[in-house]
């Protein structure tokens, strides 16, 4: 390979590097890295880091991001009392990613800093936590952590399906409407059979939205406990079309049992109830 | 007549003062913008679980020749979740049959949602394979009524509404949807940028090469839409007073859309009213909101050519722009509504709605200044170079945005190119369209109806004329 010298040709290296190394795995990433590392990128966005001017400090946070360097700890520590925002959230993530136990604090206190100008940030955050360390998601998910952070932690439980968190996802279900119905499809989505008297109670609660009682309806679905067919049955004949039509389609999730009881719903004398019922046996 | 033209400079300067602050406003944050998006972080929010599922509405109305390449491209896009709409309204042609096809749809019982209502629905088919796509076939009711019935239907929690023969680039869905994934509490819609298709290579419903339009109709609007959605869009969205998400390429929060009642099918400006609405419901719950613009996903889409059709385009945009002020006259001024109230709307009545009757008036009003001999010559010169250096320079300045922006795809631009375009835009495409959004303003006050569109269509198959009726 020819040299790297000018500043010009270091950048656009650089830029090319990294735009790659958001692509590459294994061992292809892990000598790209090291190729950098040895032309000097990694010491330079350390010092960088530390520069004046916030776009200088935000490119330096994204070399380092992205090279995922383990001498960087200390520099992204430092990083994470950056007076920008983006050098902020950067830092964290990647702390999140690769720094140790001891970082963990310092990480979710960083990212309940954020959440309310940057949820987006602040999310992916969470979201590097829960892939790296899960049970460092703990915290996050009790009912004391600020409750925007709360919800986005809800929301990634349920999307990396951390079945360990599933008892806090039941709780959920009692909080605000918009809490409960992340809860109820993350525990839809981690299949979690403990929680489905308490989605049937939201989904049986009308005074709750109409949309958190659908996803609680469709986390039955999903988990496909029959016992609860009966509530389902109950839901398709009630007053709201969102309740309605998930609880036909989940119980045509539910085989025989579920089917049995649609057919019953077909010959209710609710023309919508009936629509409902034989466009999901017919599905 | 001097106390007059004194008023109409005064017009000139304000919208100088007005459009220039926001072309500056608008190089600001297609700097910040561009410091934000490096395809690697697009990549990253992207493989995030928070990423929303987007439900693509294509409302089709006799698009038989270019609907199956416009679904292949849809289901070919960059995004990890999507569920594609098609709204068959009422087509007397091919469309039905053709998707149908070519999709191996079969139809499926699918009750219809009561969120918003529309037209009847005649039929749902879904494909036989696992292929992301329900299409609709419901009566005639025009665009506004068939993205009504798509939000119905559709099951994702945003919405990106669209034209059927419009092309998206491979990533501006997963561009458009940033907003949502980086803010979605209080987003509730992103616009992307249209750019005009007429001389772009296009080959099974992508863009293979930007080039310039034979036609010189269709060469000034590629000029204008530079202006607008680089410059005016941008910098307007900067404020949070967006006014205009283009009907061709918009993404909405569902839930958002069928709160304020879906779009009213009783307007031409559907998507302008839509817009309007949402802010207003949104400031008078006192809730937080973003409406914003991105200024790098790009949707491709067919200018018309030919007088007539451009006509009928601008008339029926200024009657929207009319009826749509009329509807929310309330928020003008208002300052409940913050920038929309005390300065979008105020600019947009001013400018958009009054400014053809003021310019005309004033061109009127200094020639006969300068035949009765109260204007002097130099004077009359004065003000004709002044109304012709104002717009031209906001081109230039919309021209030089683009050329700034994250990815410039104007390469044939050269500035030798664009200047007589942009001198002839202010000379002679200007003044025709203040005189046919005047007849817009006329035609509201009769009521008149809109005629058909025609459109050369925009994949690789021979150009035919498709009617349009909306």
């Amino acid at each position: 390979m020819p040299p790297v010298t000018g500043p010009d040709e270091r950048a656009a290296l650089l830029h090319a590097a990294l735009e790659a190394l958001a692509d590459l795995r294994g061992s292809e990433r892990t000598r790209l890295v090291e190729l950098l590392d040895q032309l000097g990128y990694a010491r330079q966005a350390i010092s960088e880091l530390a520069d004046r001017r916030p776009a200088v400090r935000r490119r330096a946070a994204e070399t380092l991001a992205a090279m995922a360097s383990p001498a960087a700890v200390p520099a992204l520590t430092a990083g994470l009392a950056d007076r920008d925002l983006l050098v902020r959230a950067t830092c964290a993530r990647v702390l999140a990613d690769i720094g140790g136990e001891e970082s963990v604090p310092l990480v979710a206190a960083a990212a309940g800093r954020d959440v309310l100008v940057a949820p987006g940030a602040a999310a992916a955050v969470v979201l590097a936590l829960g892939q790296r360390r899960p049970a460092a998601l703990a915290p996050l998910l009790d009912p004391g952590a600020p409750p925007e952070l709360r919800a986005i932690a809800i929301t990634i439980v349920g999307g990396l399906r951390l079945v360990q968190h599933a008892p806090a996802l039941q709780e959920a279900l009692g909080d605000s409407d918009t809490i409960a119905a992340s809860a109820a499809r993350g525990l839809g989505m981690i299949g979690e059979s403990q929680a489905t008297r308490a989605l049937a109670r939201l989904a049986l609660d009308e005074q709750r939205s109409p949309s958190a009682r659908a996803d609680a309806v469709t986390a039955l679905g999903s988990i496909g406990d029959r016992a609860e067919i009966h509530v389902l049955e109950r839901l398709i004949a009630g007053a709201d079309w969102p309740v309605q039509a998930a609880a036909a389609r989940a119980l045509a999730r539910l085989g025989p049992p579920g089917l049995a009881a649609l057919h019953r719903a077909a010959r209710s004398s609710q023309p919508q109830v009936r629509e409902l019922a034989e466009a999901a046996v017919q599905s | 007549m001097i106390v007059y033209l004194w008023f109409v400079l005064g017009f000139f300067v304000a919208f100088s003062i007005v459009h220039s602050g926001l072309l500056i406003v608008a190089a600001v944050e297609l700097r910040r913008y561009a410091a934000r998006a490096s395809a690697a972080s697009m990549r990253r929010a992207l493989r995030s679980p928070l990423a929303p599922s987007i439900a693509i509405l294509v409302p089709a109305f006799n698009e038989a020749s270019g609907i199956a390449d416009s679904v292949r491209s849809l289901l070919a896009l960059d995004y990890p979740k999507i569920e594609i709409v098609v709204i068959n309204d009422g087509s007397t042609d091919d469309t039905l049959r053709r998707i149908v096809e070519v999709f191996d749809l079969r139809p499926v019982r699918c009750p219809t949602p009561p969120y918003l209502p529309h037209r009847p629905v005649k039929g749902i088919y879904a494909p036989r394979s696992r292929l992301p796509l329900l299409v609709i076939d419901k009566e005639n009711g025009g665009k506004a009524d068939s993205l009504n019935a798509g939000l119905n239907f559709a099951s994702s929690p945003l919405a990106c509404s669209m034209d059927a023969d419009s092309i998206l680039e491979q990533d501006a869905l997963a561009k458009v949807a940033l907003p949502f994934i980086e803010d979605p509490g209080r987003t509730l819609v992103a616009a992307g940028t249209i750019r005009i298709a007429n001389g772009c290579r296009i080959d099974r419903g992508r863009v293979l090469q930007v080039g310039p339009p034979s036609s010189r109709f269709a060469l000034f609007q590629v000029v204008e839409y530079l202006r607008a959605f680089y410059g005016i869009r941008t910098g307007w969205a900067a404020f949070n007073a967006l006014l205009i998400v283009s009907g061709a390429f918009g993404l909405f929060r569902r839930d958002a859309v069928i709160a304020a009642g879906g779009y009213r099918t009783d307007t031409v400006g559907e998507d302008f009213e839509l817009v309007v609405r949402l802010h207003r419901m949104w400031r008078d719950a006192r809730q937080p909101y973003r409406i914003v613009h991105v200024p790098d996903p790009v949707c491709w889409t067919e200018a018309p050519e030919k007088a007539r059709y451009l006509r009928r385009q601008r008339r029926r945009w200024h009657r929207g722009c009319m009826e749509t002020l009329l509807i929310h006259r309330r928020m003008l001024m208002n300052p409940r509504y913050r920038a929309v109230g005390l300065v979008a709307l105020p600019a947009m009545l001013l400018f958009e709605v009054l400014g053809p009757v003021i310019e005309l008036s004033g061109y009127v009003v200094s020639t006969a200044a300068l035949l009765a001999g109260t204007l002097s010559s130099v004077g009359f010169l004065l003000f004709l170079a002044l109304s012709v250096l104002y717009g031209l320079l906001l081109t230039l300045g919309g021209i030089a945005l683009e050329d700034a922006s994250v990815s410039p795809r104007a390469t044939w631009m050269d500035l030798r190119r664009v200047l007589p375009f942009a001198l002839g835009e202010s000379l002679g495409y200007r003044q025709l369209m203040i005189l046919w959004r005047l007849e817009g303003v006329w035609q509201l006050i009769r009521k008149a109806e809109w005629g058909a569109m025609e459109r050369k269509g925009l994949s690789a198959q021979p150009p035919q004329p498709v009617p349009k009726a909306r």
